[in-house]
């Protein structure tokens, strides 16, 4: 565990925005934190950044409590993110590599690595006025992750990027992952959350109310329900596999036909592979896995 | 510590860097310059040519007592004034002056016209006017019998006024009262309009890094007592660079064109010989730096509050108001300097930085000042920390301009 918070609670004068929130963050993982708008994650964010203090509850960093030093070790992208308008790019990179305690020469030549890697080292004397949006938040990205922090948090990091730059992103993050860095990643996008994330919590009313590893939970989150592809008698399929599933749908293919069944009490997939064999060819069979972003919307309507 | 370092660096550079810095610091001093080079050099180009007025003077009375004065010439005439006219459209004189004879009075003048074919300028028509009057009020006086000379006495009593302060030890001091009141409105203007100047300044860096969204990156890295310690002082830094390169440059400029500002030199001098100069120095460095700072922080308070500069007007009309009525005190300190609001206002923390330095030509104990500095010291550390609480909290608040009561509320928070 590089992190773990243990019952974090915080009040804000008319309500209580987190409420005995704990987390575990692994080592080298990325690990998503969701949650509807106003759940609490960037409060939660913001005291793990030591940006403010929870009343009650400990943040644990590398196993000791979290400490003062501890900034120079976490980069923080936030969700409002800017930059000062009137400096140049690249002074401006230093000023904020330098607070995170980069020595003038390590700064600069890291700088120029990460500039050059992303092909944007004709901006260095240019004034963060002339660039795009875009182009602003690849330099936000890069000052995030320059001091080659242990623990890396970024909020909503693909918002404003063009499809193009969100791979070169990803495939940053990924490399990140490799080198040893945890990520924190907190994002609406469920489909992003699926394709990079480990570990997830989902945050709803300012409550943990969800936490683990995403296979485990979308697998535990399944409704039992099968597409099973096969060649056979449909009717002698349905007599072998019994009362105890419901057909939930039935149809013709080209070559096969597919049907939907969800098992009324839960059986061993090998049961029910065994019943469809008897008299049937099984071609494709798939236990159909719920995305985050149903189990998202399910939990937090449910939670209502 | 280094952090804060690293914040003073960048906030420092990045201002002197500004245009507007580098334009105030080259357009006073030169503004200075023009104003008092500008007439020098002015009275050197109007020496070059005479002014040629032909005079003719149907009364009989004035032409003879007319005299040159500077460029300007008198010169008489008794030819008739059409082909006068007519010389002037010709030649080069300035003008014609005619003077008619009066209908009833002999003594008197008539019409008095000046024909000229440029617009006649203020010093020509003054002179003309002044010699004739003088002249003619010369003639009447004559009629009255009564010598010019006794006439001025009338008019310029030769009165000989001296104001004498007594000091506790019964030593008798000669008191310069314009000097005093001058000495006394130019620092309390020139503290005024620093503290204003740049506890606004203090304001929109708060809200540049509020509105622009980059708050929250830094104080990921530094504490935001630490970032705000750091602006306050970079600012103040840079008010200082301003004054010394200003006080360089009029040094040098007063050196050069020494002869110009004899005047100002001379009460100078006169200053210095009525306040002790160092005591006044140490008050006013002293009154000017807890004075910013106790501004520093209410500008800094108003910055937390709002996040655009559009919604600033109320609150920081509530941070200067104060300040606003220490300048008007002063003008009272200045008139009056016993008066108990003199006494009030260099007390109360918010007006003393003004009100006190108007006061201590006038004479005022140490105790008094000892008392009022230690007052206003207590208020800025109170009001730095407030400050202090409520930036933690009001730089990370977005959307909607803070009320007081929620601004309040912040102090409170833990942090």
């Amino acid at each position: 565990m590089i992190l773990r918070t243990e019952n974090i609670v915080k009040q804000y004068a008319d309500h209580l925005a987190l409420d005995n929130v704990s987390i575990e963050v692994p080592q080298a993982s990325i690990y998503g934190l969701l949650g509807p708008n106003g759940a609490g994650k960037t409060t939660l964010i913001r005291i793990i950044t030591q940006i403010t203090a929870p009343d009650s509850g400990e943040v644990y960093f590398g196993g000791r409590k979290l400490q003062e030093n501890d900034v120079y070790s976490i980069g923080y992208l936030p969700e409002e993110r800017g930059l000062y308008k009137k400096m140049k790019v690249g002074e401006q990179a230093m000023y904020f590599a330098r607070l995170k305690g980069l020595s003038k020469h390590d700064a600069e030549k890291s700088l120029r690595k990460w500039f050059e890697k992303f092909e944007i080292q004709a901006w260095w004397n240019k004034k963060v006025e002339e660039l795009s949006k875009g182009m602003a938040q690849k330099v936000q990205f890069v000052i995030t992750i320059l001091h080659k922090p242990k623990l890396l948090i970024f909020d909503e990091p693909f918002s404003g990027f063009d499809p193009i730059n969100v791979n070169l992103l990803k495939t940053e993050i990924l490399n990140l992952q490799k080198q040893g860095s945890t990520i924190i990643f907190s994002t609406h996008n469920m489909a992003s959350v699926e394709e990079l994330c480990n570990y997830i919590t989902l945050i709803n009313k300012s409550k943990n109310i969800l936490s683990g590893q995403i296979d485990e939970i979308r697998h535990n989150y399944g409704d039992n329900v099968f597409e099973i592809d096969y060649r056979g008698d449909t009717e002698k399929l349905k007599e072998n596999i019994g009362s105890n599933y419901q057909i939930l749908n039935d149809s013709e293919q080209k070559f096969f036909r597919k049907i939907t069944v969800k098992a009324k009490v839960k059986e061993q997939q090998n049961a029910l592979i065994a019943k469809i064999m008897q008299d049937a060819e099984i071609v494709n069979f798939n236990e159909i896995i719920p995305s985050m972003n149903d189990i998202f919307i399910k939990l937090v309507e449910d939670d209502k | 510590m280094k952090k804060t370092l690293l914040v003073i660096k960048r906030e420092f550079i990045i201002r002197v860097k500004k245009k507007s810095f580098i334009i105030m610091t080259v357009l006073v001093p030169l503004l200075f310059a023009c104003l008092a080079i500008v007439p020098a050099l002015i009275s050197q180009i109007k020496s070059d040519k005479d002014k040629v007025i032909v005079v003719l003077d149907d009364s009989g009375i004035i032409a003879d007592k007319l005299e040159n004065a500077g460029t300007i010439k008198f010169v008489n005439d008794a030819k008739p004034i059409d082909s006068l006219k007519n010389d002037l459209l010709k030649n080069d004189n300035y003008a014609v002056l005619h003077i008619e004879k009066s209908e009833n009075n002999e003594k008197t003048t008539g019409n008095i016209t000046i024909y000229s074919q440029q617009v006649v300028g203020s010093e020509v028509s003054n002179t003309v006017k002044g010699q004739i009057k003088s002249v003619s009020a010369q003639i009447k006086l004559k009629e009255y019998d009564i010598s010019t000379e006794q006439i001025m006495q009338v008019l310029n009593p030769d009165l000989n006024f001296k104001t004498i302060q007594l000091g506790e030890d019964g030593k008798e001091k000669v008191s310069h009262t314009e000097a005093l009141t001058g000495l006394a409105m130019i620092c309390g203007v020139i503290i005024f309009m620093i503290i204003l100047m740049f506890g606004i300044q203090i304001m929109r860096s708060i809200i540049e890094e509020k509105s622009s969204r980059i708050v929250e990156i830094i104080i990921s890295s530094i504490k935001p007592m630490h970032l705000l310690l750091g602006k306050i002082v970079a600012i103040a830094l840079v008010v200082l660079t301003q004054i010394l390169i200003w006080i360089v440059v009029f040094g040098i400029i007063i050196l050069i064109a020494q002869s110009q500002f004899s005047d100002i030199i001379n009460q100078i001098q006169d200053y210095l010989q009525v306040v002790s100069f160092a005591k006044m120095l140490v008050c006013f460095i002293l009154y000017l730096i807890f004075g910013y700072l106790l501004y520093a922080s209410l500008f800094a308070i108003v910055g937390s509050g709002v996040d655009n500069e559009a919604d600033t007007q109320q609150l920081q009309m509530i941070a200067s108001v104060p300040l606003m009525i220490g300048y008007l005190i002063m003008f009272i300190v200045s008139a009056q300097p016993d008066n108990p609001l003199a006494l009030w206002g260099s007390m109360i923390p918010f007006t003393s930085p003004i009100v006190m330095l108007a006061r201590i030509p006038f004479g005022v104990s140490w105790f008094e000042i000892i008392l009022s500095l230690a007052i206003l010291a207590a208020t800025f550390i109170l009001f730095t920390w407030i400050a202090a609480r409520i930036y933690r909290i009001g730089i990370l608040m977005y959307g909607k301009k803070a009320s007081f009561k929620e601004i309040i509320k912040w102090i409170k928070y833990k942090h």
